[in-house]
This record gives C-alpha cells, structure tokens and sequence, in this order.
C-alpha cells in the first residue's frame, strides 16, 4: 500500500501548480465575462494536458486518473477561467466511454473540437433529452453531450449564456428542438458508472484545490491583519477556526486521491462508492473551508473586489454539480444497507 | 500511489489472518483475568514474531517498513482482538537516546512484553501544560557512594502502570535551566522504594490509569535518558511516534462498531429511517475520509522520516469521526445502547476522552495553527 504522491506526481503538482499560475483569474471586478480566452486553452492543449488521459494512440497522454486529478486541483487553486474540467477533461472521458470514434477523441485530444458535458437541470445527473439540460463550463464550447437513451449525441450550444452563482464559468442552454444532433457514441450503463466514478472524482479535485486556495490566502491575510495590536492570526480563537478547516481540506484531499486513483484501479461499482465518498467529503468540506476562509478575511469578504467570494461560489457550484453530499449519502445507504423495503 | 498490499504485504496479511483467528484470545469479564489475557496474548504475538515491525534488526525488530505495522494494527483491529503492547514511542526513545547497555538491559525484555513499562509525563497541576511539571530529581552521592537520582512529586494518568516494571519518568534535574532545558529523562523500576502506584477507575468503569507518586525513591544515576536536561526534547521527539500505526488499528477498531450497527440495520435489529440511514452513510463517509487519512500519514513516513507535527491532523480527525460515529450509534441504538453489556457507553466515554487525552483537541489546534500552518504563537 502507498497512499500518497510519487516523486513523479509531486513533480506533476509543481509543474501544474506553476501554469495554473501563469494562467491565474482576472480580477474580480472583471467578473462575471463570457468571453472564451483561446491563448489559455491552447496553453493547456500545447502542455498536453487536454485530454491527458485519453489513449497515446489518439492524441492523448495516456495519463492514470489520479494525475489528472492533481492537475484539477491545481487549475482550480487559481479558480481559472479556463474550461479544463468541462472540456478538457469530462467531455473527452464521456466520449471515450461512449465509445466515440478516432476523428472525435483525436480532435478532442488536439484542443480543435470544444465539446462539454451538459447536466440535468437540477445539476445532479447528465443530461437528457427531457427537461431544460445545461452545458456545463462552456466558456468558448460550441456543443454539450446529452444520453438519449444509451445514445450519446453531440446538441449545439444555443443563445447567450445565462447568470450563474459561479463567477468563473459559464453555463449555456442547448438547442434540444432546432437542431440536428451529432451522434458520438452509445454509452453503457457501466460505462456511465465508470464515467460516473470518474466525473465524482474530478469534482471533488476541483473542491480542493478551490478549498486549499482558500485556506492559504485567509492564513496569509490573518498574519497580516492587525488589531488590538497584534496580528489578528495570532488569538487562539482566529487559529481553531483555521486549525478545523485544515483537517476537513486535509481529509478531503486523501478521499479524493483515494477515489481518483480508484477509478482507474477498481471495478465499476467499488469505483463508484469511493468516487460518492470522495465527492461527499470533500463537498462538505470545501463549504466548511470556504466559510472559514469568509470569516477569517472578515467584511473584506464580503465586498466584490476580494476574491474570496470567486472561491465561495466555485465551490457552491461544483458541490451541487453530480448530486451533493445528500445525494451521495442516499445512494452509499442503498449500496451498503441495501434498498429500504 | 497504489491502495493494493502489494505481493509481500498481501501475503503477510494473509499469514497474520490465519495466525490471528487461531490465537486471539476470548477476553474474560473479570478485570484480573482479562489483564492476565491480554499479557499473555502480547508474549504470544511476540512468539508470533509480530512485535517490532518497524523496528530495526539490530536492537531485536524485523526492520519492515511502517506499512506493515499498520497492517498488524488493521488486522487486530478489523478483528476484534486486543491491540499490540504500546511500546512504539518508549521503544524509539531507547533505542534513539539510550546507550548501548541501556538498549542491551531494556529493548530486549520490552519487545518480548515480559518487562512491561508505563510513561510519567503528566502531572495533576501539568496536564496540557506538560512543560510545567514540578516532579525534581535531586542528583545525590548516597554514603556508601553511589549517584542517584533522588525522586519527589505525583504522576497522573499513567497508562497501565499497575502492572508496569518500569517507567519512563520525565522530571526537573537541572534546576535553574530555563524551563525547556530543567528537564531530564529517568528510567525509574516501580518497585523502588518510594514510588506507589494507585488506580483511577475510569468512567466506564476500568482500571487502566493510575496515579503514581514517587517519595525520596532512588534511582541509580545511569538510569538517565539521554544526557541531563534533555528530557523536554526526547519527550516531544516521541509524542508523533503515538500516531501512525496505531492509529490505523485505532480507526480499525472505529470501523468495527459501524459495521456492526450497519449489520444490526440490515437485520432489522435496529430500526432506520431515511434519515436515520443518511447519517450512517455520512459518519461511513468519515470513516473512510480517516482511514484514507492515516494510511497517507503512514505511507509519507516510507521514506524512514520522523513524524512531524501533520500528526495533529490525524488526531483532530480522528476525534472528529469517533465523536461523530459515536453520536450516531447511540442515536440509533436508543434505549438498547443504555441497558445490557454496556458496549455502547464504554466507546462512547472513549470517544469523549479522545479528545483530551494524548493532547487535547484545543492543543492540538494549537500545534496544527502554529506549526502546520505557520501561525504566530501569541
């Protein structure tokens, strides 16, 4: 057993975390904007880290989940406006669970096709032909994947984006009526559970890394906040508060490394409770987390310029997006105390 | 990272399976008897050649990785069985600071569980504040020549020391010194004249702590850990070796109980609800979240480093989810939990030390603050 990073994946974590960076997030006073920023996707294409995980043979880099994860969360240390997640990441492992064709995954692999996922209206499952389905994070995507029954389709983004809590990204409504849809692939059901696993685990690396950005910039601002003279980091009070924080950020990120790794490395349903674990944990914490971080800033928090507010409402978003700890909650209950009669 | 045994793991644990369901002992109800058991289920293990995973070849260990202390812990835990000896941090205080004789006379005997020692650090007036024990050792030549150390003062909650050889006494020597550098470290025989251990009934209703006061008790000079003075520092190089393993077969043990209240659902024997079962799928969620947590912790000291003060996190988890899981198994089990055996009760109490015992929870928020996050002290 070795449950933590590889020298390897530590590299990996420095390399991301440096680009993450460079990418960094607008100001807030920027915010919200739709407009699609190709200079950073084609960074991310050209680092080779759309469609990372995809197969060598395709154009991708054959990378394990767990990697992919790490990069995740270092993209979302930053909240960047960059659609990785939606697009480089999700919508690339949809198809290729779907069983999209070599021209699909290839175009996705090179950064030229911009598809994402699109998500139920209550934002809990993927998308079908029934109801008001979303494209999630589709900053700059031009379609979003729906099942028709086991069939995937490809359905063209429609009209302007729509206001959304999350600041950093943006959310379209598809064409369900007019258009005529793309059929990508046929998705199993334990295809879809595998994606599933996988999605789960992405969100929860996405949680952490917006819950970990949060931590650290509230501890730096508490070291240089001063009243009654002192640093105000240094009352017991302001430390306990932070001091919790840390342990559910730290818990999370060991599910959540647990459930990425699983995705690769267990069978469909075992991947899919560590997966429900992880994006559990790790939901529950990131609100946990980010309201500490609101308190530790005090009223600056509150005021639109401070970019604690960008991280509150990322991590709001990804907690409710593929059902939040309630829902994992219901569906752990069912799996390990069977059905309730 | 790969959450697999790997080969040897795997067949190691397979091994320890089938030794462990033919040797755990039926622990018996009667306190004497019981105590008798587990000291003899220690010497077995040891026979078992289970004890001293981690520790190296040369001082009588096996010189594995931590890895496969965590297994053994696991394993006794998911079990039932009762836990290895907890010589994980006196051992490692022997073998880092002692000299060759005091590893030679101690270590062996120690591994073997036939010489049992406890630990005296806290005091009545120094509990949280550890570094404000007032026990003195007065460094004497007695008339027919010898140098003792002349012991006066109380412990507290010394773990086992009813039934303990030896303890490992932490004490003012160097009166003077500022606090931190005042302290030294003792090894002190229990049945040296002056020193009288007295039970403390627990709240659940053992014997497993006492209080140990030492009057004019001698020891001789060469009893010393480490050199005068050290004792403050050899007494916080130790406290991270109380996690890790352990904790996995602690979490282990935590893993257990909830099992068993899900066994007593799905049999009907206990009765939940929606939301009755959404709570039992959420402590899981922690559960896991701490099991997950300590094998990283385990997992990051591969590389053969001290454990440091991320150890504060796992406690403070760990007192989390036990205080959780507990919360939910007495919700739950209702009138059951309060009559009968009393198992319910006695890991709830547990659950309610956990966060003052070892450090307390608001000590080791302190630790994580200041020395995790780098936090300034006030």
């Amino acid at each position: 057993m070795f449950a933590a990073l590889t020298p390897e994946q530590h590299q990996l974590v420095d390399v991301s975390r440096r680009l993450a960076g460079d990418l960094g997030c607008p100001n807030p006073s920027e915010l919200p904007h739709d407009r699609d920023d190709p200079a950073a996707w084609t960074t991310l294409v050209e680092a080779g880290l759309v469609a990372m995980h995809l197969e060598e043979a395709v154009g991708g880099g054959g990378a394990h989940s767990a990697d992919v994860a790490l990069v995740v969360e270092q993209l979302a240390t930053q909240t960047c406006l960059v659609p990785f997640l939606g697009q480089g990441v999700l919508a690339p492992e949809l198809a290729r669970r779907g069983g999209a064709d070599v021209a699909v995954l290839g175009s996705l692999a090179a950064g030229e096709r911009r598809l994402t996922v699109a998500l139920s209206a209550d934002l809990r499952g993927l998308a079908t032909m029934t109801g008001a389905p979303l494209a999630f994070d589709a900053r700059g995507a031009t379609h979003g994947l729906v099942l028709d029954g086991r069939r995937l389709l490809a359905v063209p983004i429609e009209g302007r984006p729509f206001d959304q809590a999350d600041v950093t990204r943006v959310a379209h409504r598809l064409a369900m009526v007019s258009s005529d849809p793309e059929v990508i692939g046929h998705l199993s059901i334990e295809a879809e559970t595998r994606f599933l696993a996988f999605a789960l685990a992405m969100l929860a690396a996405d949680l952490v890394g917006v819950a970990d950005a949060a931590l650290r910039s509230a501890i730096d601002y508490v070291r240089e906040r001063r009243q009654f003279g002192v640093a105000v980091g240094s009352f017991q009070a302001v430390q306990h508060l932070a001091a919790d924080a840390a342990v559910a950020l730290e818990a999370a990120r060991s599910s959540m490394w647990h459930a990425a790794w699983a995705a690769d490395e267990l069978g469909a349903d075992d991947a899919l409770i560590a997966a429900r674990q992880a994006k559990a944990v790790a939901s529950r914490a990131a609100l946990e987390v980010v309201e500490a971080q609101t308190q530790l800033f005090g009223g600056i928090a509150i005021t639109w310029e401070e970019r604690a507010h960008v991280r509150v409402r990322r991590a709001l978003l990804d907690r409710v997006v593929l059902g939040d700890e309630h829902v994992h909650y219901d569906a752990i209950a069912t799996a390990r105390l069977g059905a309730r009669v | 990272m790969d959450y697999r045994d790997t080969v040897e793991e795997a067949d190691f644990r397979s091994r320890l399976r089938a030794w462990i369901e033919e040797h755990a002992p039926a622990l018996p109800d009667d306190a004497e008897a019981r105590r008798a058991a587990i000291e003899h289920w220690h010497r077995e293990l040891y026979a078992g050649g289970w004890i001293g995973l981690t520790f190296p070849v040369e001082y009588g260990g096996h010189g594995l990785a931590p890895a496969y202390e965590a297994i053994l812990n696991d394993e006794l835990g998911a079990a039932g069985a009762p836990p290895p000896p907890a010589i994980g941090h006196i051992s490692n205080a022997v073998r880092l600071f002692g000299t060759d004789e005091q590893r030679a006379a101690w270590l062996p005997d120690m591994l073997a569980s036939t010489v049992r020692w406890c630990q005296g650090f806290s005091e009545p007036d120094a509990g949280s504040d550890l570094a404000g024990i007032t026990t003195r050792a007065e460094r004497v030549v007695t008339p027919d020549g010898a140098a003792v150390y002349r012991i006066d003062g109380r412990k507290i909650w010394t773990s086992e020391a009813m039934w303990s050889q030896w303890c490992l006494l932490l004490c003012r020597t160097e009166h003077g010194a500022a606090a931190h550098r005042s302290m030294s470290m003792l090894a002190v025989p229990m049945h040296t004249a002056g020193v009288e251990a007295r039970p403390i009934v627990t709240a659940y209703g053992s014997e497993e702590f006492a209080e140990v006061t030492f009057e004019s008790a001698e020891v001789p000079a060469a009893n010393l850990l480490g050199t005068p003075g050290q004792g403050w520092a050899i007494a916080m190089a130790l406290l991270g070796y109380e996690r890790g393993p352990s904790d996995i077969g602690w979490v282990a043990r935590l893993a257990r109980l909830l099992t068993q209240l899900e066994d007593d659902i799905r049999s009907g024997v206990v009765e939940a609800g929606p939301a009755e079962r959404r709570a039992v799928a959420d402590v899981w969620c922690d559960v896991r979240a701490l099991q997950l947590q300590v094998q990283r912790t385990v997992s990051a000291r591969l590389d053969g480093s001290t454990p440091g003060p991320e150890g504060s996190i796992d406690k403070l988890l760990m007192t989390r989810v036990e205080q959780r899981l507990s919360h939910v198994n007495l919700q739950l089990r209702g009138a059951a939990a309060l009559t009968g055996s009393g198992e319910s009760i006695e890991s709830y109490f547990w659950s309610r030390a956990q966060s003052i015992f070892g450090g307390t929870q608001q000590i080791q928020r302190n630790i994580v603050a200041q020395r995790v996050l780098g936090l300034l002290r006030q």
